[in-house]
């Protein structure tokens, strides 16, 4: 029996889960292909690249150098208290790059597709599968680079790196589905791009990544206290360097409010993809 | 040929597009919502600057069945074959499509510049959907085909363009699709790679429907046997008469292409064409098959008192030059200022059945110093009951000698 394919104007009818499900079945079945993709991508980037993994962690620690620079040479003081303010900006940095890249990356990957999406019909879905792969890829190189200068800079793997793994995943899920849910603009409205780059930025100075939450109290400390990503990074950070860790159940909450952010995405995606080729044109 | 399965069921089928894009986004957003609410997305109407792309196309596709889509630039055809390949979702009507579709809407889609073509065979395989077995099963006839050879292991951003679209061709072509999409894709390639296309065409086509699109009429009837012929995303001829359909898309050129001064030096001016003991419809002559050509053509001389030479033009439709009306100059002995009229007559005629035009141009000498060249001064239809796609069609008698028993 032939495999029989029928495109119908029907919005989602199929009701909430099945269609949800329906997602995951897609997922699973881009796979071969979204692996093929990212198999070839990583290809392409040696072939025309000396540097090759260099840039992979370059921007997470051109960042932590900089503010470790300016700290040593008293520009400004910054005082972090269980660490020092070298490990502090470097493990800052490194998560902060878990959650920029994994919004950047999703998108800069199925906007890359474009050719692909208004040519060719394949499983929608690979295209995550090969943003996924890539995140994977970039984020453990990026990760073991980090460990090891941490490793040098006379930090030792504790019980708590047993929940890293975790961690990051959690960051990455927070990233991607954030990704994937502002997806349509950004493929479609140029500003938007723009925005993102400058918002991420922003939002860096705001999370706990290069300097600690203000004790001061107000509205500056109010900021940092509203933003999900300040409890992520502080979080992660402490999971790394093995101090105790604070607002456990703060985090879990913000995890399973990831979980279901991804499923927005997820639906999103599907949702809103064929309104996005038909408006990327040829 | 009844009998076999239909593969491409299309119903009623339209498509909406939207002129101004901030609004399109708008629209788009609004009709993500809708979706998500489960609602209906059914559209029978347009919102402000919307227009039909495609509008109401019905028809069915067999196994073996060639189905030709002409039509102008912008008539649709393009969204229609996306619809078909589900890159784009219908606005109404019903698409059903069964087995593998293969789709050749834009050659090397896929293909990344950096990689070399034999990694390129298994990526832009994979895309189209086949494994990895599949894809060894045929490599070397991928190969052998697209003719690429010592290249295979080059990176395709220095392959020409020609090798990228036998190399895509060959990929979707070889890996037997029950559903071929083709759009005008093949004419990048040069003259022995198209022929050896329709020779694959005609290979895979008793176990694939193809539907095939172009702006190439012999092309086209020498592949289908079913014709749509769209216009603004409407159907203007649909039927299994491809003869018919290309004579109408033709036709529809034929306002816009109008009598065309090509180059004047002022010193003679064309004023009129018109034809002889023949009957017009619609503004075109009609002339019967092997029946004589009768043409009086008017200029005006302001300059000339040695007769210059006239040469007359026949192009079929294609705007290629058929043919050149012989000239002697003996019918003149003197030219006067003013208005001056040529008779030019063709006897038995055997053009075939089809739409030609005439072009004149006014010289000096044969082939040397010009005064005047007008493109399409008229058009004639040569009517015959057989469709044919070679220019003449030649009065002959055919005599059995000998015939074994």
């Amino acid at each position: 029996m032939l495999k029989e394919t029928i495109y119908t104007p029907r919005g989602v009818s199929k009701g909430f889960f099945p269609f949800l499900k329906s997602g995951f079945v897609g997922l699973k079945e881009g796979h071969y292909l979204g692996r093929q993709l990212f198999i070839r991508d990583i290809k392409a980037q040696f072939r025309d690249s000396f540097l090759g993994f260099f840039w992979a962690f370059a921007p997470a620690f051109v960042t932590a150098l900089l503010w470790i620079f300016l700290n040593h040479s008293r520009v400004i003081s910054v005082s972090v208290t269980g660490m020092s303010f070298p490990v502090f900006a470097i493990t800052g940095t490194f998560f902060w790059q878990i959650i920029t890249q994994s919004i950047t990356l999703t998108m800069g990957t199925i906007n890359s597709g474009k050719s692909l999406l208004t040519k060719l019909n394949f499983p929608r879905e690979s295209l995550l599968v090969q943003a996924m792969y890539k995140l994977l890829y970039n984020i453990g190189i990026l990760l073991i680079v980090t460990l090891i200068i941490l490793f040098f800079m006379g930090w030792r793997p504790g019980v708590s790196l047993l929940l890293l793994p975790f961690v990051i995943i959690d960051l990455l899920i927070f990233g991607f589905s954030i990704g994937l849910i502002f997806l349509s603009l950004f493929t479609l409205v140029a500003d938007f791009s723009r925005f993102i780059s400058i918002g991420l930025q922003l939002l860096m100075y705001i999370s706990a990544v290069v300097f600690p939450v203000p004790e001061t109290g107000g509205f500056g400390t109010l900021i940092f206290k509203l933003n999900p990503f300040t409890y992520l990074v502080i979080f992660a950070r402490d999971i790394l360097v093995g101090m105790p860790v604070e607002n456990l159940p703060l985090f879990l909450g913000i995890s399973g409010v990831g979980v279901i952010l991804f499923c927005i995405g997820l639906m999103a995606y599907k949702i809103t993809m064929p309104f996005i080729i038909e408006r990327m044109g040829s | 040929m009844e009998d076999k399965e239909i593969l491409v069921e299309v119903e009623n089928v339209s498509k909406r597009f939207c002129k101004d894009f901030k609004r399109s986004i708008r629209y788009g957003f609004m009709d993500s919502l809708r979706a998500l609410r489960g609602k209906n997305m059914d559209a029978t109407t347009l919102r402000k600057d919307e227009f039909w792309s495609v509008k109401d196309i019905s028809f069915q596709l067999r196994r073996g069945e060639c189905l030709g889509l002409i039509g102008h630039n912008g008539a649709g055809k393009s969204t229609l074959l996306k619809m078909l390949n589900g890159l784009i979702t219908p606005d109404h009507g019903k698409i059903v499509m069964r087995g593998k579709i293969g789709a050749l809407i834009e050659l090397g889609a896929g293909f990344s510049p950096i990689l070399t073509g034999r990694e390129n065979i298994y990526n832009n395989a994979a895309v189209l959907g086949f494994s990895k077995e599949e894809i060894d099963a045929r490599f070397q006839d991928i190969i052998d085909f697209s003719e690429i050879g010592e290249f295979l292991d080059m990176p395709v951003q220095n392959y020409s363009s020609g090798m990228k679209v036998r190399l895509g061709f060959a990929v979707a072509s070889f890996l037997n699709p029950d559903v071929l999409l083709v759009d005008e894709v093949l004419a990048v390639g040069d003259l022995g790679f198209v022929l050896k296309c329709y020779k694959q065409i005609d290979r895979i086509l008793p176990n694939t429907a193809v539907i095939f699109v172009s702006h190439s009429m012999p092309m086209i009837s020498r592949v289908c046997n079913e014709i749509i012929l769209m216009e603004k995303g409407h159907v203007k001829y649909q039927g299994k008469n491809v003869g018919k359909g290309i004579e109408y898309y033709y036709s529809s050129f034929l306002n816009s292409a109008d009598c065309q001064l090509i180059f004047t030096d002022d010193s003679i001016l064309f004023k009129e064409c018109i034809f002889l003991n023949t009957r017009y419809e619609k503004g075109i002559a009609i002339i019967d098959w092997n029946e004589s050509l009768e043409v009086v053509l008017t200029f005006e001389n302001k300059t000339h008192k040695t007769v210059p030479v006239f040469k007359v033009i026949i192009y079929d439709k294609e705007q290629r030059e058929v043919a050149v009306l012989y000239y002697n100059k003996s019918f003149i002995e003197e030219l006067s200022f003013g208005e001056i009229s040529i008779k030019l007559k063709v006897k038995n005629l055997q053009l075939s059945n089809g739409l030609y035009s005439l072009s004149v141009a006014v010289l000096e000498k044969q082939d040397n110093n010009m005064f005047l060249r007008v493109n399409s001064i008229a058009y004639f239809q040569i009517n015959h009951y057989l469709p044919s796609w070679t220019p003449f069609l030649l009065d002959s008698d055919f005599t059995l000698l000998s015939s074994s028993k």
